[in-house]
């Protein structure tokens, strides 16, 4: 019967691990497959593509035929194109109070690139660090505010707001801060998300005898929080970065509603593929070029990073 | 005595000295909160009994409107159910397949069964690579690969998977199904790995199999992660744009989700309506405040009987 | 690892510095590529014609300048073209440039009466600019602040050699020998089967011309539609659908004639009962025997259009007979099934509309865009495209096609509605005022703009694009393109409709009778959400009960609660 028991547990092991191996394997190849697909498509001459009908096959390098792929796959003719031709411009007028406004934009790649950078890099930052300061404040000041804020940003998360785009815009245009980068890093300076918490079961984790060694030693409150405890907690606050830094990167929505004549790459994508009006790209393998011009810088950050990117973000803190 | 009160005073310094650096330092979120929060939800409350009118020469002025933006809001809301319904069946699609399907891979992950490594990389691609790439490829693939092969089967078929309305749904469902792991994955994996291995150890020598491993000691030991994380579901349920914008731009039609038509409505908007179809800023305000009071006590409420009722870790 | 991961991240933060540095720093002058010439900032609409035909004409003007002196210190002209797609309207006295053409979208009217157009009577009074066309340049002033640019036609466009390789010709009903009968869902079809049989006299009931065996009536075009077997029958870029009301618009103006069609802009039929208006769809008559149930054929009655009726511009049974049109082709599914793919665009339509490539043919009969594709096709290189994959037979033989002018039957000979062309955009050309503050560019603008309203640049114009202005000039057609050439036949025997009126009501509310992209006819609200790419995507994407003919019909209709509130 035992001997019974253990075959049987050991089926049920393997046909799970079977079932969820097929399944595994299925999503990689969906994933893979798209990837691969999408590199391959960059890498052929539209025609090829759209007129000879090349959806699925490798790219046609044979020189002699009217319509191949040398140029494209040789020297990534897709990829300089959209380097070279891309181009977005836009007026966006708005009213700030009675007093009209009008902001322009006339970006290019290099351009696109620097706003990608601001955007990512100086919002990346924000979002790592305010949790973090605010995780500590709390954690660390057991004042009648910390907890209150603790409960206000426990209620945040389950508390769902719906539809107050509206009022953000008005206010940030009232305000002068709507379409500007100072305005958006102004939006992102809130200590509340999933971060805190994950900052904020650490922090109160981390004991309070380097403080008190540090007042004893006459250290004021700032640097014992920079000089010591945010030194501690480096590893948690760049990982947080670098997910925060991947995110903004691909994020379009945002700088498309908030800072129209801002744009950055992921949005650059986004029009390459919906609304450009320059008929050079007009042309799916271009578009998709544009794609993975997006891809290859995050998956380059991604492979030297993925122990970070992939560490250890569990929701300590939160059980009521 | 002059050592002791040397000693209190400096206490006393030391203890505002903490407290001046803290009100410093917390004032920026909490400043945060008040306006970006407090504010901007109280104004979309007054925003919402309001109404504008426009003037080229001195721009908008605003005047009371009753409850007319709630009546215009609602009656948008009723009479295009349609986006409720979508909203509640990617839910629906997110609780019955996503979920289980992320915790099934997770212990996988968890019991680092072959290829684990491998394997906890794909899954977060769709994290790493976001709805920009992957939609911007899936749709691509869903119209030319889909209608390469359609072809090639001797089909005449001349719409894309995303165009078909018999098929678009379950499109844009597949879609969100992939891209649905990521952050999930190793928020559960994390959690799991948090559980104490001794538990484990004893329920494998009581003749535990996986299967049952998973479902008595994972899971209830991981329950309030999966409760959070579903509540966060539930509480986004209309304002999930489940990446519509990447897949068909600012025209979903019948497709659309609550707050995928918010967000469009939002972006196109101003505080009179622009064109017939477009909605005012005051009646989307009053429309998302009428949102946030159906699904705010349902979540809340949902949250306190999974807690009071579910599994426990005892 | 730990340097690499250590290198990139300073690269992060010095690509961060160097960009916000690098910002900062590239505002203000980056020096003068024009060198010591007066440079005119010449923002071209980035369109049908290209900028090719413009940099050209600038390189003219130069060299015919070169020696003229506009500003202190310079001498001659550099004419800088930029293409753009969004003309910023409200800002274009800041917008920095100095000359602007537009496709569709310019209310001259509206920028002259805010000062921000240069006064160009002087300049239009010298081009004999037609009539009907010369109102939309003038404002409420009575002076011209603008010049006609190209005219552009919605419509179709046909594979001539395609049509004579499969006999595609409708035949005269004298022609009883060399016939190909044809059993369709709309009738039995007649067409030729040979060259030497005697061709139907076409839409405008005149033998031994353009439009000789096409469609005469809509029942002979879906006749046509339905008898080409083996492929199918329309191609339209699936990227582009919101170009249907390139189809509804030409065959809602050859149906109802220039003089109803007139009536859509003058809002004035002077007293004269020539609108057909629908005024009851709630019929059960069908428009055809073996159509879907809901593409009924309502009552009408003649009526005529002033101001205080203007809301009935829409309600005439040729713009539903155009839609109803639509929604047969879409449930007959005679869309080219790869062109119409999501993501295709128009340029990859055209080319595989005209060029077979192997296992790739899917050439077609007919073509569903404006009158300037042949352009765009030209400058994306299709031609040449064309003629490489064919070099055994290189030559392309296009056309314009014209539409049914009724709805059942074929016009006999003597019978038939001259052809009635829409120029649906009436593109123009305007000045910013802001030139005037400096006299020397103001000069050297007003010059420009009348070298390229000269006779010699007219012709070059429209020897080079194959478009055509409202204007009285001669030009050698044996310079244009084969397409262009025919397109030049259709257009004299035509009646062209300007986007252009009298009224000071279309004047002061010129968007709201924009029959293009923007206009809300073309965006009906289903499910309350707005189809911006028009009728064939709400009807895909809906479903033809939902988005059918008589649906989409009614909602963009004009409301007479709407019009009070335009004439208050």
């Amino acid at each position: 019967m035992q001997k019974q028991n253990k075959i049987s547990k050991g089926v049920i092991t393997k046909i799970v691990m079977i079932v969820l191996f097929s399944a595994l394997v299925l999503y990689t190849l969906i994933i893979i497959g798209t990837l691969c697909w999408g590199l391959l498509t960059s890498l052929k001459n539209y025609r090829e593509f759209e007129n000879m009908g090349n959806v699925m096959g490798l790219p046609n390098l044979n020189a002699d035929e009217p319509v191949n792929s040398t140029a494209e796959f040789f020297q990534l003719a897709n990829y300089q194109i959209i380097w070279s031709n891309f181009n977005y411009k836009r007026t966006e007028p708005f009213y700030s109070g009675t007093m009209k406004i009008v902001h322009y934009c006339d970006a290019d790649f290099v351009t696109m690139l620097v706003n990608t950078l601001l955007y990512t890099v100086g919002g990346a930052v924000i979002y790592a660090f305010m949790p973090a300061l605010t995780a500590y404040l709390c954690a660390k000041y057991p004042y009648k505010l910390s907890k209150a804020l603790f409960v206000i940003y426990l209620m945040m998360m389950s508390m769902p707001i719906v539809g107050n785009y509206p009022t953000e815009l008005t206010f940030l245009r009232d305000t002068q801060l709507y379409d500007n980068i100072l305005g958006n890093y102004i939006q992102k300076m809130t200590g509340s998300g999933m971060y805190f918490f994950v900052y904020y079961a650490y922090f109160q984790g981390v004991s309070n005898t380097y403080r008190e060694a540090a007042e004893i030693d006459g250290a004021s409150q700032t640097t014992i929080m920079f000089g010591i405890y945010f030194p501690l907690a480096i590893k948690m606050i760049s990982t947080v970065f670098l997910i925060q830094f991947v995110n903004l990167w691909n994020d379009y929505q945002t700088p498309l509603m908030y800072l129209p004549t801002h744009p950055t790459l992921a949005f650059g994508v986004y029009y390459v593929s919906y609304q450009a009006l320059n008929p050079t790209f007009y042309h799916t393998p271009i578009r998709i070029a544009g794609c993975m011009m997006l891809a290859i810088p995050i998956i380059i950050i991604f492979v030297i990073f993925k122990d970070r990117l992939m560490g250890d973000v569990s929701l300590g803190g939160i059980k009521e | 005595m002059t050592t002791s009160v040397k000693t209190k005073k400096s206490m006393r310094a030391g203890s505002r000295n903490k407290l001046i650096f803290y009100s410093l330092f917390i004032s920026i979120p909490v400043l945060h909160f008040l306006i970006f929060y407090v504010y901007i939800n109280f104004g979309s409350i007054l925003l919402a009994f309001q109404s504008y009118a426009f003037d080229g020469l001195t721009g908008y002025t605003a005047s009371f409107a009753g409850f007319d933006n709630f009546v215009a809001a609602w009656t948008n809301i009723w009479q295009y159910s349609y986006r409720i319904t979508n909203a509640l069946i990617h839910l629906g699609v997110t609780v019955v397949i996503c979920m289980p399907l992320a915790l099934l891979f997770s212990f996988y992950l968890y019991k680092n069964y072959l290829m684990s490594g491998f394997f906890k990389v794909i899954l977060f691609m769709p994290q790493l690579l976001s709805g920009v790439i992957l939609g911007l490829l899936y749709r691509y693939i869903v119209t030319d690969v889909y209608l390469f092969f359609a072809k090639a089967a001797g089909s005449e078929e001349a719409m894309g998977l995303l165009s078909q309305p018999d098929k678009q749904l379950a499109t844009v469902i597949v879609f969100n199904v992939l891209m649905s792991f990521g952050v999930n994955i190793l928020t559960y994996t994390s959690t799991m790995s948090g559980i104490n291995g001794s538990l484990i150890e004893s329920a494998q020598l009581d003749g535990a199999n996986s299967m049952q491993e998973f479902i008595f000691i994972v899971l209830p030991m991981i329950y309030p992660t999966i409760v959070t994380l579903f509540i966060v579901g539930v509480s986004h349920v209309f304002t999930n744009q489940v990446n519509l914008y990447t897949l068909y731009g600012g025209n979903a039609g019948s497709n659309s989700t609550m707050g995928y038509f918010l967000y469009v409505q939002a972006k196109d908007s101003e505080l009179t309506a622009p064109r017939e179809g477009v909605l005012s800023y005051p009646v989307l305000s009053a429309m998302g405040l009428i949102l946030t009071a159906i699904i705010l006590p349902i979540s809340m409420g949902l949250r306190h009987v999974l807690n009071k009722y579910g599994p426990s870790a005892d | 690892m730990k340097i690499l991961k250590k290198a990139i991240a300073l690269t992060l933060c010095a690509l961060t510095v160097g960009s916000t540095v690098g910002t900062l720093a590239a505002c203000g002058n980056v020096g003068n590529p024009y060198g010591d010439t007066t440079p005119i900032q010449f923002a071209n609409f980035q369109g049908g014609v290209g900028n090719a035909w413009l940099k050209e004409a600038g390189e003219r003007f130069s060299k015919l300048k070169a020696e003229e002196s506009y500003q202190n210190g310079k001498k001659g002209v550099t004419v800088s073209v930029t293409d753009i797609k969004a003309i910023p309207y409200d800002t274009i006295t800041s917008s920095g440039y100095d000359i602007f053409t537009a496709e569709n979208t310019a209310d001259i009217y509206k920028m002259a009466g805010q000062g921000f157009l240069l006064d160009l009577s002087d300049i239009v009074e010298n081009v004999n600019v037609k009539a009907d066309a010369k109102k939309r340049l003038q404002a409420a002033d009575g002076n011209y602040y603008a010049l006609p640019h190209y005219e552009w036609y919605p419509g179709i466009s046909y594979n001539v050699d395609y049509f004579e390789e499969q006999n595609l010709y409708f035949a005269d009903p004298t022609e009883t020998i060399d016939v190909r009968e044809v059993q369709t869902d709309f009738g039995t079809a007649r067409f030729v089967s040979s060259d030497q049989a005697i061709k139907s006299v076409g839409p405008n009931g005149e033998r031994g011309d353009y439009d000789d065996g096409l469609p005469s009536s809509v029942q002979e075009f879906l006749q046509l539609c339905d008898s080409i077997t083996g492929r199918k029958p329309l191609t339209i870029a699936g990227a582009c659908l919101d170009y249907h009301f390139f189809f509804i618009d030409a065959l809602w103006a050859a149906l109802a004639g220039s003089e109803q069609m007139k009536t859509i802009y003058s809002l004035d039929s002077k007293g004269q009962a020539v609108v057909e208006a629908v005024t009851n769809t709630d019929v059960t008559t069908k428009l055809f025997d073996n159509v879907n149930a809901n593409i009924i054929k309502p009552e009408t009655e003649m009526i005529a259009i002033d101001e205080t009726n203007g809301y009935k511009i829409y309600d005439q049974v040729a713009r539903y007979y155009a839609l109803a049109t639509v929604q047969i082709i879409v449930e007959k599914d005679w869309f080219n099934t790869v062109s119409i793919g999501d993501t295709v665009s128009n340029l990859t339509a055209q080319s595989s509309f005209m060029t077979a490539v192997g296992n790739a043919d899917n050439r077609t009969a007919m073509l569903w865009d404006g009158s300037y594709w042949y352009n765009e096709s030209v400058a994306a290189e299709n031609i040449s495209f064309h003629q490489t994959m064919n070099p055994t037979n290189p030559d392309l033989n296009l056309s314009y096609m014209p539409m049914p002018t009724q709805l059942y039957g074929q016009v006999a000979e003597g019978e038939g509605k001259k052809n009635t062309l829409l120029d649906i955009g009436s593109a123009q050309l305007f000045v910013n005022q802001r030139v005037s503050e400096d006299p020397g560019l103001e000069r050297a603008c007003r010059e420009f703009v009348e070298f390229l309203y000269s006779d010699a640049e007219l012709a070059a114009f429209t020897e080079k694009t194959g478009q055509f202005r409202p204007i009285e000039y001669s030009y050698d057609k044996s310079k244009m393109s084969g397409f262009y050439q025919n397109m030049d036949a259709i257009r004299n025997k035509s009646d062209v409709v300007y986007f252009a009126s009298d009224s000071e009501l279309f004047k002061n509310n010129f968007t709201s009778f924009t029959l293009t992209w923007s206009g809300a006819i073309n965006r009906p609200i289903i499910d309350g959400a707005e189809v911006a790419a028009g009728s064939i995507k709400a009807m895909r994407l809906h479903g033809t009960t939902k988005a059918s003919a008589v649906n989409i019909f009614n909602l963009t209709r004009k409301t007479q609660s709407g019009w009070e509130q335009l004439i208050k």
